[in-house]
């Protein structure tokens, strides 16, 4: 990686707090949560189920708007944008990786693939690769035509990944994209992360809650009742 | 509080847009058929007290002497139920005359009439019009007033057979409009038998009668079984006892109700009377009649209305299946705790139990309200009838909600609990498919329709004393198989048509990208988008069915009216009047009057069959009133004209007589006809030219059609007797003007605005109109409904899909281009099979209800109106659905929705 | 004077020892259409008493499907499952219900809860289908031993995976049924809250006579069981 590369903020979250109500009860998800990326960077959020790693994941990604705060992204306040604003947005440079890679049920893998590339390139944004291309790069060659129901979890993620490559993302948000797998294919999915990492050069936020997939990150901050309660910033 | 039954009603409470959706949908399908049941109620309680109320005379018994008449009358009258019993006396006369101011005015033979005072308290055979009865003085019938042109104070002289003579003065002037059944000869074994009425009549007190005319005059013991219905075969005085019978006892249930009661107070008076009296019951006649007609308005009622009713409880069956995915791993969940089965059929019952009390009480309120709306006037609900419908409606939505659950959650019960956990693998082909079952049912309704088709439809009416109408069971089976078979066909097609579809639309305009995903997504939502199919296609298919059915009815209750009275307006005039007065000329002059001709009525005997004849004028009579080819056998009805006007000695006959006699075209056939002026029959030849199967105010046996001028010379009954006249406004208000025309003739006008309402014996009463109107109503209503639910469902079951293209930047337009892919998927494949199945279902309803259509409909009448809008009932449904939609994908919370499994 | 008995009486009668769970080779086979999968080779296993047993493997070695034949879930299609003494192969439906009900505890992966209830009334629902007593006191005991003391009223749906899997190990240990089975309980938790859960479910065989079956890819949990049985490709191993 050069060392010249000039370090601009992707997107930031200043004060924000997320509230909501589950049937008669409020639950705060977030409460006073400070935090910037950086281009190319890569950042673990650690802490336990509840800890609000999820819901910080979705408020930079645009899913979900603060209750206080505010979270900008490129510079842009996503707060003032629309619903429809935000989507363009996402399609133009944020990709996310579920936990249970969240492929459309009804399409195939290609056609997941090619369905994200074509949102992409309406917002005018994408990689030079063909959606089958994609596929090999994550080794999944052959599974383009299998429907998510008959795909493993590990091979659902790494279709998730490429689909989420379509669109030549500057931030991949993932949120414990290992958790419902095993060792051995977590460590190989880990791996193939960083490798397309090296490829394609975004930033990477990880949400996880397991210590050593934290470390392989350069940054880590760690969550707990909704706080930023460690880590250096 | 079981745990099971905790958890089901925690979830009503707690997910209350499902909870809502399942009730409305129960209310809606539970409403339809309380409506029906209230209005079938309401129906068949119009028609008892149609029949009843038309019936003027109930009952007939005839007796020795006068003596035994006045006894056994006030005896009857004593018993219970029976409003009025009068000793009764008829005689011939063979002349009566006037001495008037202008000379001497005489008229043919006729029939006395005897009553005792307050006879028309309960009776209606005759109303008076001026003057009244009082003793020693004669009444004249109109008709016979008009031809001696006496008025009340003259006096005239009544001419017995075997030279005596009375003279009366004249006490007033009656409209006698029962003399077929007041002067029919009574033979009680054989039942009611209403002659052709006697030209003149006349009117007596009994005590008058008995002491003038009955001791001239030989005293009838009783009818012979042949006697002929024909005006000179009487020869003596007839005593009769008179009964009418309390209509309170009659009214208030089914016409099958009402004939029974009857059979029951008669049978109770002979009993008590043994060997005294036995009665002539015109009443039961015509109970039996409407009994029959009750019965097929029921099967009409059902055949049109269950289908819907079913079609709305599927709907709450798609209703339930918006949370079926949740529901299973739940249930399973439960099951994996330690549930046993019969704790989660509790839980489904207890939660159908809550959701269906309220459901059904809604339901019942709406039903009350839709039949007020669509009836005028009383629906006659008591208490107790209002009770029995909310409670059937609270009992048909607790079943039908608990049904709805059961069917979605039967594979939860049957399956192992960790199937149920693991959720849905890619179906198997289902079990119908690979078993061909649907074209297993279109062949079996194929076959059933034939095999009930050469049977007739086995509607039989059995002759005897008790009279049954059995609808053969069996045939409702031909169009059930249809709707399922051919909606099992369109689904294991729509897969393959689909396909084609999809290839078609992805081959021109370049085959956009998105397209492209709309498809590939679409083809494999299969499930859903059968569901949709079967539900919204056999709505619709049931609108357009019963929409033709019931326009066809109506359309063939216009035509049997019009066969039934003969014209949109008939004149019947006293014999000799018509050609005399001219009246074809002055009905002609009436405005709104575009056509006349005349007719004369008559009777010829054919061997031993005494036949109507009709005397036409083949020249104007295709223009006064319509003359359908499917009237006429061999022929259309304008070459059976010509021919007529060709051969003035032609004569069409019926099919019988062609075959009774061995007939063929050309044959000389030699006819009895009765000359009026004589009063004897003589030998009359025709020739046959053609043969007639119905005609416009002809009987339902056989009878005879020839040309006017010939038969006029051969009865010399003083030429035609009837006009008709086609009109171009209004027939009523025509009708009104044709009165004031021909007043003071003895002119009887009636118009089919009239006859069309009035109409009792025949199966046009059942009016059809009243729950068409209800059901096309709910139809449209549930077509809204189903494609509303069908998109919400869309909507609820892709919800984590349609959070995760927003996520990944796909706008509001491109998921929601998801949502009407499949809705237009399913309006369109819901469409064909509602004009193929549609059309089918109605031919074959046609042909099945065969006695409903007589004559039968020479093509179905298309309700092009009300099938445009079920269209646009479907399509409104479907807009406000993507709107709602459109809303709640735009409020979807991303992150909850992405959370969830 | 008292005549002694001449026969020979038999002695005490033993109790016998019924294990909680015995597994005789056990096979079982999934058909989806025409393909076959056999999950299951010869599993031969006893679980005894006051004993907590891991079972680590890799993922689709079978572990889970075993699991749910020891929770009566479903059927063996070979060998035979037994319960102390109840056969779960030949048990009946209604049988297998109060199997369900009073002698297993199951805390599944995922979907452990009903998402219209509250956290606190999943664990009284559960504690109810098994007929327990004193049910809200239990419940309430065991929510604040694993650490939900807070969010008792959170609609399940509210809650994370985590907590979701807490409220599940809660239920369990509040039931008290001699054979606790758990299928990867700690997959969704920090280091700090897996020791809890590990913790409580160690207490329940000494305190309460049960045995505890944890299913686990991590050796790290395995350490923290009595025995450790290894499967893969749906055999036992080691």
């Amino acid at each position: 990686m050069s060392a010249a590369v000039e370090t601009t903020t992707l997107a930031a979250c200043r004060g924000v707090g997320v509230r909501y109500l589950s049937g008669e009860v409020q639950v705060v998800a977030l409460a006073k949560v400070d935090l910037t990326i950086d281009a190319g960077e890569t950042l673990a959020l650690r802490g336990p189920s509840g800890s609000g790693k999820t819901t910080l994941l979705h408020l930079l990604g645009g899913l979900v708007l603060p209750s206080e705060g505010e979270v900008h992204w490129k510079g842009r306040s996503l707060a003032l944008l629309d619903a429809a604003a935000r989507g363009e947005a996402r399609a133009a440079g944020i990709a996310y990786v579920f936990q249970g890679s969240n492929l459309l049920p009804n399409l195939t893998a290609l056609e997941n693939v090619a369905f994200a590339a074509w949102l992409a390139a309406k917002a005018e944004r994408q990689t030079g690769l063909e959606p089958a291309e994609l596929l090999a790069l994550v080794g999944l060659e052959g599974k383009g035509d299998a429907l998510p129901t008959e795909l493993s979890g590990g091979e659902g993620q790494r279709v998730a990944l490429a689909r989420s490559l379509a669109q030549m993302p500057e931030l991949l948000l993932c949120d414990e994209p290992t958790g419902h797998l095993d060792s051995d294919t977590a460590g190989r999915v880990l791996d193939l992360i960083w490798a397309l990492r090296e490829r394609f050069d975004f930033a990477l936020v990880l949400a996880t809650h397991d210590p050593g997939v934290a470390a392989r990150c350069e940054r880590q901050v760690e969550l707990a009742d909704g706080r930023v309660i460690g880590g250096p910033r | 509080m079981s745990a099971a039954i905790q958890l089901g009603l925690a979830r009503l409470r707690r997910r209350p847009g499902a909870t809502l959706t399942q009730g409305l949908v129960l209310a809606v399908a539970v409403a339809l058929l309380g409506a029906m049941m209230l209005f079938i109620g309401h129906s068949l309680r119009t028609m008892t007290a149609a029949a009843t109320r038309s019936v003027p005379l109930d009952l007939q018994g005839p007796v020795t002497s006068y003596q035994k008449a006045t006894t056994l009358s006030a005896r009857i009258a004593r018993e219970p139920d029976v409003a009025q019993a009068s000793a009764v006396g008829t005689a011939p006369f063979t002349g009566i005359g006037h001495h008037g101011a202008e000379g001497v005015t005489a008229a043919g033979s006729g029939q006395v009439l005897a009553v005792p005072p307050g006879y028309l308290r309960h009776i209606g055979t005759f109303r008076f019009l001026h003057g009244g009865l009082r003793p020693g003085e004669i009444v004249l019938d109109q008709q016979l007033a008009a031809t001696l042109r006496a008025r009340p104070g003259d006096t005239v002289t009544v001419h017995l057979g075997g030279g005596g003579a009375r003279t009366f003065k004249v006490g007033g002037v009656a409209i006698v409009s029962s003399a077929d059944v007041l002067f029919q000869p009574l033979n009680p074994l054989a039942g009611p038998a209403p002659a052709q009425p006697p030209a003149n009549v006349a009117i007596l007190p009994t005590a008058t009668f008995a002491r003038t005319i009955a001791s001239a005059l030989p005293t009838l013991k009783g009818a012979s079984a042949g006697a002929a219905a024909v005006p000179g075969a009487a020869t003596g005085v007839q005593w009769q006892v008179q009964v009418q019978l309390d209509r309170a006892a009659l009214e208030g249930g089914t016409p099958s109700q009402a004939l029974t009661r009857a059979g029951q107070i008669r049978n109770s008076i002979e009993r008590k009377l043994t060997g005294q009296i036995r009665f002539v019951d015109n009443l039961s006649a015509d109970l039996e009649t409407a009994a029959g007609d009750a019965l097929y308005a029921e099967a009409l009622f059902i055949l049109l209305a269950v289908p819907g009713a079913l079609l709305a409880l599927g709907l709450a069956y798609l209703a339930a299946l918006g949370t079926v995915d949740r529901d299973r791993r739940e249930l399973a969940l439960l099951r994996a705790r330690g549930a046993r089965r019969r704790s989660l059929l509790g839980m489904a019952a207890v939660e159908s139990t809550a959701v269906g009390v309220v459901a059904g009480a809604l339901g019942a309120g709406v039903a009350f309200l839709a039949v007020a709306t669509v009836i005028e006037g009383s629906v006659g609900l008591t208490v107790a009838r209002g009770a029995v419908v909310v409670g059937a409606c609270v009992v048909l939505a607790i079943l039908g909600g608990f049904v709805a659950r059961l069917g979605t959650g039967l594979r939860a019960l049957s399956e192992t609990v960790a199937a149920g956990r693991r959720g849905s693998g890619r179906p198997a082909k289902p079990l119908w498919q690979r078993l061909y079952l649907d074209l297993l049912c279109l062949v079996l309704s194929g076959l059933v329709y034939w095999l009930t088709a050469s049977t007739g439809f086995a509607a039989v009416v059995n002759p005897d004393s008790n009279p049954t109408l059995s609808l053969s069971i069996y045939m409702f089976f031909a169009p059930a198989l249809l709707w399922i078979g051919a909606t099992l066909l369109l689904v294991r097609l729509r897969g393959r048509l689909f396909g084609w579809t999809a290839r078609l639309l992805g081959r021109g305009a370049g085959g956009s990208e998105r397209r492209r995903f709309l498809l590939a997504s679409a083809s494999r939502r299969g499930a859903a988008i059968n569901r949709g199919l079967i539900f919204v296609g056999l709505l619709l298919a049931f609108g357009v069915s019963m929409g033709v059915f019931a326009r066809t009815y109506d359309q063939q209750a216009g035509v049997d009216a019009q066969l039934t009275l003969g014209a949109d307006i008939t004149a019947q005039a006293p014999p000799g009047v018509t050609a005399a007065k001219g009246l074809a000329r002055k009905i002609a002059a009436v405005p709104g009057v575009t056509a006349t001709s005349s007719l004369d009525h008559s009777y010829a005997y054919v061997g031993p069959d005494l036949q109507d004849v009709f005397g036409i004028e083949p020249g104007t009579i295709s223009a006064a009133t319509t003359l359908r080819d499917s009237y006429f056998l061999g022929a259309g009805a304008g070459e059976l004209m010509q021919r007529l006007r060709e051969d003035p000695s032609g004569i069409l006959v019926s099919k019988e007589t062609i075959l009774d006699y061995s007939l063929k075209e050309g044959d000389l056939l030699r006819l009895r006809v009765l000359d009026h002026r004589t009063g004897r029959f003589h030998v009359v030849p025709f020739h046959v030219v053609g043969v007639v199967q119905e005609f416009p105010a002809a009987p339902r046996d056989s009878f005879m059609v020839a040309n006017l001028s010939y038969l006029a010379a051969a009865d010399r009954g003083g030429g035609p007797n009837t006009v008709f006249a086609a009109t171009s406004e209004s027939p009523s208000a025509v009708g009104r003007r044709v009165i004031e025309a021909t007043k003071g003739y003895g002119v009887t006008v009636k118009n089919i605005d009239q006859q069309t309402v009035q109409t009792v014996s025949s199966i046009t009463t059942v009016d059809l109109t009243g729950i068409s109107r209800l059901e096309e109503a709910f139809a449209i209503l549930l077509a809204a409904a189903a494609m509303w639910l069908f998109v919400s469902l869309v909507v609820e079951e892709r919800r984590h899909e349609f959070a995760t293209m927003a996520a990944l930047g796909a706008s509001l337009r491109d998921i929601g281009a998801f949502v009407r892919t499949e809705a237009l998927a399913v309006l369109g494949g819901a469409v064909i099979l509602a004009a193929g199945l549609g059309w089918l279902m109605a031919e074959m309803l046609v042909a099945m209800l065969q006695h409903v259509f007589d004559p039968p409909p020479d093509s179905l009448a298309v309700p092009w109106g009300f099938i445009a809008l079920l269209g646009a009932g479907a399509l409104a449904g479907a807009a406000l659905a993507f709107a709602w939609a459109a809303i709640s994908l735009r409020r979807l919370p991303l992150g909850r929705t992405l959370r969830e499994q | 004077m008292a005549v002694e008995s001449l026969y020979r009486e038999p002695e005490a009668e033993r109790q016998v020892e019924w294990p909680i769970l015995e597994m005789h080779d056990v096979f079982k086979i999934y058909r989806s259409g025409p393909v076959e999968t056999v999950a299951l080779r010869g599993v031969d296993m006893v679980v005894r008493a006051g004993s907590v047993i891991a079972i680590l493997g890799p993922s689709g070695c079978g572990k889970s499907t075993l699991l749910a034949l020891a929770a009566g879930l479903d059927r063996a299609s070979a060998g035979d499952v037994r319960s102390s003494g109840l056969s779960l192969l030949t048990a009946s439906e209604d049988e297998l219900a109060a199997y369900r009900a009073r002698s297993v505890g199951i805390i599944f992966q995922s979907g452990n809860l009903w998402s219209t209830l509250s956290a606190r009334e999943n664990v009284l629902a559960a504690l109810r289908l098994a007929g327990i007593e004193d049910a809200p006191q239990r419940a309430a005991e065991a929510l604040v031993e694993l650490g939900l003391g807070g969010r008792t009223e959170h609609r399940a749906a509210a809650l994370s995976g985590g907590e979701q899997q807490r409220v599940a190990i809660a239920a369990a240990v509040a039931r008290r049924a001699p054979l606790i089975l758990a299928d990867e309980p700690t997959g969704e938790l920090d280091a700090a809250n897996q020791d809890v859960v590990l913790r409580a479910l160690r207490r329940l065989p000494r305190e309460h006579d049960c045995a505890v079956v944890v299913v686990t890819h991590s050796p790290a949990v395995a350490a923290a069981a009595d025995t450790v049985i290894e499967m893969r490709d749906g055999a036992v191993v080691g």
